[in-house]
């Protein structure tokens, strides 16, 4: 056969049988897939603000005696990411090195939360959480771990607060939100993000869901669910793949305030590179941030682009600034097997170096 | 589980789907059609019966995906395998058969434009956009002039139809858009499908093609989406979308007004006094432990290298920790 094609009838009918068994085996073993359950690590309520909790994470070692380690995670996602199942967990991966672990549960904001501010989530929330640990430990620095939009937050709070963090771990966080690659930043340019905010209030979480579903509308909303059939066949990677689903589509809505801020300060006036951010009525300097500096970012992130990420190192006051390129992308840098392997052991062994 | 009968029924459901591709692969089967979409929809209809919701939702998907585009990619395929053929003419059975569905296959990327259930976008005040915009048939009312006692009320009716009206239109600017990506999609796959000509590079299955078309799909739309072009469109079309909406909310807070029901402004106004206060008390709250506690907070020197900073425990005790403390 001459031309792109090298199949023959033959081989498109065996390809269909496979399917066909698939399907078959699939229709067996789905309705015996009960709803996935997330979260493999006990923990424990230690502190609260309205809907903000932060909970400690209860490891079968003893700590280490660094500082507590506090996560700080993303509003637009439910932060069990970091702990989603055995063998794929951060969180696990931490404790068992020895690290006194929390994360900083933002809730799901609701319409009564609708004017809560960066100055909210960053000197009442964040700093409520870290000053409940630092009370508890003599009022020492603690760690920041931040991911992703968590990583701004904890940039812009050890900006605004440097001698409460000892170590800064920054994750997936976009800093230059004009990078040429980022799809998101460049498509929120031109919002009119007041009309949008006194219109919508809240910004539901759908939305935000179908936004990102577009930047990569054929892979993720097709070429993912037609993949779907080369695992009907194996329980545990449906059920891996049905606990990834819940996580992506477990969204809070986002508090219009401090949604309008994020956008126009971040993505539309690109504050963090031109210095420009302010919180409340402080500014930002990230010049102040003096302490050791850790940033992690994926190399195949199409959320955050490797570059976006990357320019923190010109930015920061820090004489003790490292990164961590990782190879995968932005969910997979939590879960996958690599990055089981390699980030909680570079975290712990970084800050380890720095205890 | 499945019961006995949903596994017969299914089985048998495949059997009548595997005649039917042996009919359309057979030479003198005519133009019998491959009923792959079928055999999903009988799959998904059983899988509804024993299922999860989660499942449930997941096989919807999976259903509604790979009925679509993947027994399209394999229809097509089916009319190439085992003969000669080129990208040229496989590129081009797979735009006419992808352009023969209509809307059908980017339901998706429509919706999404629309941010989902968006209130706004329901057929019936298309329809009813479509007969503002036309005058009910008679001149364009639109921009007639009014008065009377209801003038103030025809004005904002009109300001809501142009508004759906602008919508509109901003809305087949995007789809104009998306549909400009697709082509792109299908001269990007003919090209990778020409990369694939040279012996021992063959595409060896229905579903290397369909892979090959997703990259080309990609590449297509990640073109099109960072454009300058684009992102105008992007920011007229959410903001047409947002004018809509808060106006039709306008309107509908009017109504509620008028029956005595409590609307979202005043619910809004009120949460709003309330966040204020609350951040009036913790700056209260702070400032006032700032001043208690002598000597301003200074941001520690740049460490040295490996140099691990000093703990800052005279700043710790300045501020009380707020919140509810479980320890």
């Amino acid at each position: 056969m001459k031309g792109p094609l090298g199949f023959g009838a033959d081989d498109l009918m065996q390809e269909t049988l496979q399917w066909q068994r698939k399907l078959a085996d699939g229709l067996k073993l789905l309705p015996g897939v009960a709803d996935v359950d997330y979260g493999v690590t006990e923990r424990r309520e230690v502190w609260s603000d309205g809907k903000v909790k932060l909970y400690r994470f209860v490891g079968d070692g003893a700590s280490n005696g660094q500082p507590p380690l506090l996560i700080v995670y993303a509003l637009v996602n439910r932060p069990y990411m970091v702990d989603l199942q055995d063998g794929r967990s951060l969180v696990q991966k931490l404790l068992a090195s020895g690290q006194d672990v929390y994360v900083l549960d933002w809730g799901y904001p609701d319409r009564s939360e609708r004017y809560l501010t960066l100055e909210d989530y960053l000197l009442r929330y964040v700093d409520g959480a870290v000053e409940h640990l630092r009370a508890q430990h003599g009022g020492a620095p603690v760690n920041l771990l931040g991911i992703c939009q968590g990583g701004v937050f904890s940039l812009c709070y050890a900006a605004l607060r440097p001698h409460k963090v000892r170590n800064l771990v920054t994750m997936v966080a976009p800093v230059d939100f004009h990078t040429p690659d980022n799809m998101l930043s460049h498509w929120a340019r031109h919002v009119d993000v007041d009309l949008f905010v006194d219109t919508l209030g809240n910004i539901p979480a759908d939305l935000m869901n179908a936004s990102y579903l577009m930047l990569k509308p054929f892979r993720l909303n097709v070429q993912k669910y037609v993949g779907l059939m080369d695992i009907l066949d194996d329980r545990q990677a449906l059920e891996d793949f049905l606990r990834m689903e819940k996580w992506i589509f477990d969204s809070p809505d986002l508090a219009g305030e401090a949604f309008r801020q994020f956008v126009k300060q971040f993505y539309q006036d690109n504050g963090l590179v031109h210095g420009r951010i302010r919180i409340g009525d402080e500014p930002v300097d990230l010049r102040r941030l003096t302490m050791p500096l850790l940033n992690i970012y994926a190399e195949q992130d199409h959320l955050v682009p490797p570059a976006a990420s990357r320019a923190l190192r010109g930015l920061v006051g820090s004489d003790d600034y490292s990164e961590l390129g990782f190879r995968g992308g932005h969910i997979g840098i939590y879960v996958s097997g690599r990055a089981q392997r390699e980030v909680p052991s570079a975290i712990h062994g970084w800050l380890s170096a720095r205890a | 589980m499945v019961n006995d009968g949903g596994d017969n029924d299914f089985e048998a459901s495949l059997r009548r789907c595997w005649e039917g591709w042996q009919q359309a692969m057979n030479p003198t089967g005519g133009t019998a059609s491959f009923p792959w979409r079928e055999s999903l929809e009988r799959w998904a209809q059983l899988l509804g019966t024993d299922a999860s919701a989660q499942v449930q939702e997941l096989g919807a998907r999976f259903q509604h995906q790979a009925g679509d585009w993947l027994g399209t990619m394999q229809q097509v395929a089916a009319g190439f395998a085992g003969r000669d053929s080129s990208a040229a003419e496989v590129a081009g059975a797979w735009r006419e058969a992808v352009e023969a569905q209509g809307d059908a296959m980017l339901r998706w990327m429509l919706d999404a434009a629309r941010g989902g259930s968006a209130v706004t976008d329901q057929p019936w005040l298309r329809d009813v956009a479509h007969a503002v915009q036309s005058g009910f048939g008679h001149a364009d009312w639109l921009n007639a002039p009014v008065f009377g006692p209801a003038r103030e009320h025809q004005v904002r009716w009109q300001a809501l139809a142009k508004l759906q009206r602008d919508h509109q239109l901003q809305m087949e600017r995007y789809v104009a858009a998306i549909r400009g990506a697709l082509d792109d999609a299908f001269h990007r796959f003919e090209a990778k499908l020409a990369g694939h000509e040279a012996p021992g590079n063959q595409l060896t299955s229905a579903r290397a093609m369909f892979d090959l078309w997703i990259d080309a799909a990609e590449e297509a739309y990640a073109t099109v989406a960072l454009s300058e072009d684009f992102q105008r469109i992007y920011a007229d079309l959410a903001n047409a979308q947002m004018r809509l909406q808060a106006a039709t909310r306008h309107e509908l807070e009017r109504a509620c007004e008028l029956l005595g029901v409590p609307t979202r402004t005043e619910m809004d106004a009120a949460h709003r006094r309330i966040a204020e206060l609350e951040r009036l008390v913790r700056r209260m709250a702070a400032g006032s432990a700032r001043s208690a506690t002598p000597g301003p907070e200074k941001p520690r020197p740049a460490p040295k290298k490996k140099a691990a900073p000093k703990p800052a425990r005279a700043a710790a005790k300045k501020a009380p920790p707020r919140g509810r403390s479980k320890t």
